[in-house]
């Protein structure tokens, strides 16, 4: 297996999954047109990669905006690491919310809350 | 002194003007086009010293309706690279210090306009806990579309905004009518 990078565009975010530091991080805004499509190579590699319970995963997501076909995609990568924790795989999710957005922080809350996987709710600052 | 031309400018001015219009655009809602309008929209109300929260639920419908247009538009154009983009008005405005607004409109079948009517009057009709709880439902229970539809779009638009959605429907004959959608952002 091999680690995946996707460079950032303006309407898509960079991918950043590194196989040997069990390191994984999406930066950036998400408003492609169908996000099935964009992320069909990010899904398809994270699903491999957890198949490995043996891991211990740092994940951050950093992304200051979702449209509604990115937050479904979102969803479920988030379902895949619960799986992953739930049979027993080490993971950390660092959730970076914006923290002069007041809407950004409950937005990380309605996304992370009845997962069950250690997470953070981290606020940041863009630019 | 005036030459003829063939369309009315300073009427569809007038119009934009009278309806505090800030920008408005017309014609094949491509993907292209609505990153780079996104885009000034950011800079522009970023530039007038508007709070980030603004911004970003200004950004954040106005994308949301503008690939609602690009999908949904019943009147679509081919584009370049095979796929088709739907044709239709997007805009934002601001009426005086209460609120922002974004605003669409494109022509739709009219077998739908039952489907829509029911969705938004429904959205309009919840409170803010039993919205929040609408929205978790459907992002885990909805699928997406071929077109990467997420069948979230109002009720996003709803969470961000100042409820309710306003909407009206004009018939245009047996097959067709006019949607148009505008979305209020308390200043």
């Amino acid at each position: 297996m091999k680690s995946l990078f996707i460079n950032k565009t303006k309407a898509t975010p960079e991918i950043n999954f590194n196989y040997e530091k069990n390191y994984l991080q999406i930066v950036g805004e998400s408003y492609p047109e169908n996000a099935r499509i964009f992320f069909k190579d990010s899904l398809a590699w994270i699903s491999e990669y957890l198949e490995d319970k043996n891991r211990n995963i740092v994940f951050d997501l950093k992304i200051t905006y979702l449209n509604t076909s990115s937050s479904k995609i979102v969803t479920e990568i988030l379902e895949f690491l619960q799986d992953y924790h739930n049979s027993n795989g080490k993971i950390l999710l660092n959730w970076f919310y914006e923290e002069d957005d007041e809407d950004s922080k409950d937005n990380g809350e309605i996304f992370l809350e009845d997962h069950t996987f250690p997470y953070e709710l981290i606020p940041f600052l863009d630019e | 002194m005036n030459s003829e031309i063939p369309i009315d400018c300073f009427n569809i001015f007038t119009i934009m003007d009278k309806s505090d219009v800030i920008f408005s655009y017309k014609g094949p809602v491509t993907q292209d086009i609505l990153v780079a309008v996104g885009d000034s929209i950011k800079e522009k109300f970023r530039s007038n010293d508007v709070g980030n929260t603004i911004v970003k639920k200004i950004f954040a419908i106005f994308i949301e309706e503008a690939q609602n247009v690009l999908k949904y538009s019943f009147d679509k154009e081919l584009q370049n690279d095979d796929q088709s983009s739907g044709i239709g008005l997007i805009g934002v405005g601001k009426k005086e210090e209460h609120y922002y607004f974004v605003f669409s409109g494109n022509v739709m079948k009219k077998s739908d306009v039952e489907k829509i009517k029911t969705k938004i009057d429904h959205i309009n009709s919840l409170k803010d806990d039993e919205l929040r709880k609408y929205y978790k439902e459907s992002r885990k229970n909805g699928t997406l579309t071929e077109q990467g539809g997420a069948g979230l779009g109002f009720i996003d638009m709803a969470r961000k905004s100042g409820r309710p959605l306003s909407y009206g429907f004009k018939e245009l004959d047996e097959n067709r009518a006019f949607f148009e959608v505008l979305i209020k952002i308390p200043c």
